[in-house]
């Protein structure tokens, strides 16, 4: 088999979906099969409107009736700071934010955490799950296949098991509490199209979650149980059947810029030492890194092209931040965290 | 073995469904389907082989609906009715039908 070379990628003309991203094609002119069926980005902000009446929809039905209205998924990062913002000054809503510490938080993101919280008014609930399962984690998935091919064009193998190990928490926590809502900072591109507003039917998950946690076992060994799995009788016995899950950041269609610019209101601040795709984790260049070894594409292009797509970020914006691929030397440190051989990736 | 051929082998004449879904599959869910090493059977279930996680399959439930104008019920989402490529196919035939 012949290496993919950079010369060899294309980029689509309109989005910067590369030719190496998974189930692509292009036509006659360049254009990405995504960009072909996407509307012009003028559109997307009337699309953006409809989401945010069904969100509100969402809210009405669902404020009041329990300790908190939300949980919120809160990483620090600049994403989810914002959504916690809107959720909390723009809707009224009772949030409780929850953080996963992966033990590679940022500095500056640890502070951040404290400083949007606190000016915000509103609880805050830190879970420190074992470093040295944690480390188990990030190293087994850059190692081994562990998700769906679906999955690895939204973010690479080890976000995605982290991702999965915070939704789970959240998912517990809202069943304990009796909270009707779960809020994730996610924007476009990182989870599918129609995940601005998700009914999670706890009997449904109960069966994914049988399957699921078969192959964390397998992979992350017997300690996967505490964080994949669930007690099934607490699940049965909720009187919650359904939990919305929502996505915010889909419906309302802000710049990086605009985003930062707000938050920073809150006392939040952008880190220096987490790469040019996240604004919390100091393991994120790894993840690229490593995703880029074995898929030859960012796994951030997905979300970059969508942004780009949508009309809320450049081309050239994003093609710069698609090739700042990490080389090994930028991401030694982080893979010597977690027992990394690269030569095994 | 190329799509059109493995359509031509599949118990089921195809026809504009079959190949709807089996497109949906390939392109959003990067499942292929075929006799090549390493591609999925369509009977095998997509669910035990780890091809369909809950993301994936909460959208294969909003495409089903949307695309053949069908109403999946709780009970039919939490049945075998979708779990491999030949039972979405027989299932959506049957929904279709009615």
């Amino acid at each position: 088999m012949t290496a993919t070379t950079a010369a060899d990628i294309r980029l689509c003309t309109r989005c910067v979906l590369p030719s190496t991203f998974p189930g692509i094609s292009f036509d006659a002119t360049g254009l990405c099969s995504m960009c072909q069926e996407a509307p012009p980005a003028p559109e997307f902000e009337k699309i953006r409107g409809e989401l945010r009446q069904r969100l509100e929809a969402v809210f009405d039905a669902n404020r009041g009736k329990a300790e908190y209205d939300v949980i919120v998924a809160f990483s620090g990062g600049k994403d989810s700071s914002y959504t916690l913002m809107m959720l909390t000054q723009k809707y009224g809503l009772k949030c409780l934010a929850v953080t996963i510490d992966n033990g590679f938080i940022a500095e500056q993101a640890q502070k951040n955490l404290r400083a949007v919280t606190s000016s915000l008014g509103i609880d805050f609930m830190l879970f420190t799950p074992a470093p040295v399962f944690m480390n188990k984690l990030y190293k087994t998935s850059a190692t081994t296949p562990v998700h769906t091919k679906a999955a690895l064009t939204r973010a690479s193998s080890m976000c995605n098991s982290c991702i999965n190990l915070i939704n789970n928490h959240m998912v517990k926590l809202a069943i304990e509490k009796s909270v009707p809502i779960i809020a994730g900072g996610y924007i476009g591109g990182q989870v599918p199209k129609d995940s601005v507003i998700m009914q999670m039917d706890l009997d449904v998950q109960a069966r994914f979650r049988s399957e699921a946690i078969k192959r964390y076992l397998r992979n992350f060994g017997p300690e996967a149980e505490s964080y994949f799995g669930m007690n099934e009788e607490m699940v049965k016995r909720s009187p919650l059947r359904k939990i919305n899950i929502v996505n915010p950041m889909l419906a309302f269609g802000v710049s990086e810029e605009q985003i930062i610019e707000e938050i920073a209101t809150l006392g939040w601040r952008k880190t220096a030492d987490t790469g040019s795709n996240s604004t919390n984790c100091l393991l994120n260049d790894l993840g690229i890194a490593v995703h880029y070894k074995q898929h030859q594409y960012n796994p951030y292009v997905n979300e970059i092209a969508e942004q780009v797509r949508t009309g809320l970020m450049s081309r050239e914006e994003a093609i710069h931040k698609v090739q700042d691929i990490p080389d090994f030397s930028r991401v030694e440190r982080q893979a010597r965290a977690i027992g990394l051989d690269w030569n095994d990736v | 073995m190329n799509n059109s051929e493995l359509a031509a082998d599949t118990r089921i004449p195809d026809g504009p469904m079959d190949e709807k879904i089996r497109q949906y599959l390939a392109e959003t869910l990067l499942i292929e389907f075929g006799d090549a090493a390493g591609a999925t059977s369509e009977d095998e279930n997509l669910f035990e082989s780890g091809l369909i996680d809950s993301f994936g399959f909460v959208q294969l439930v909003a495409f089903l609906e949307k695309t053949f104008d069908i109403k999946i019920s709780d009970e039919e989402v939490l049945s075998d009715a979708l779990s491999s490529f030949a039972k979405i196919r027989t299932f959506v035939e049957a929904k279709v039908a009615r």
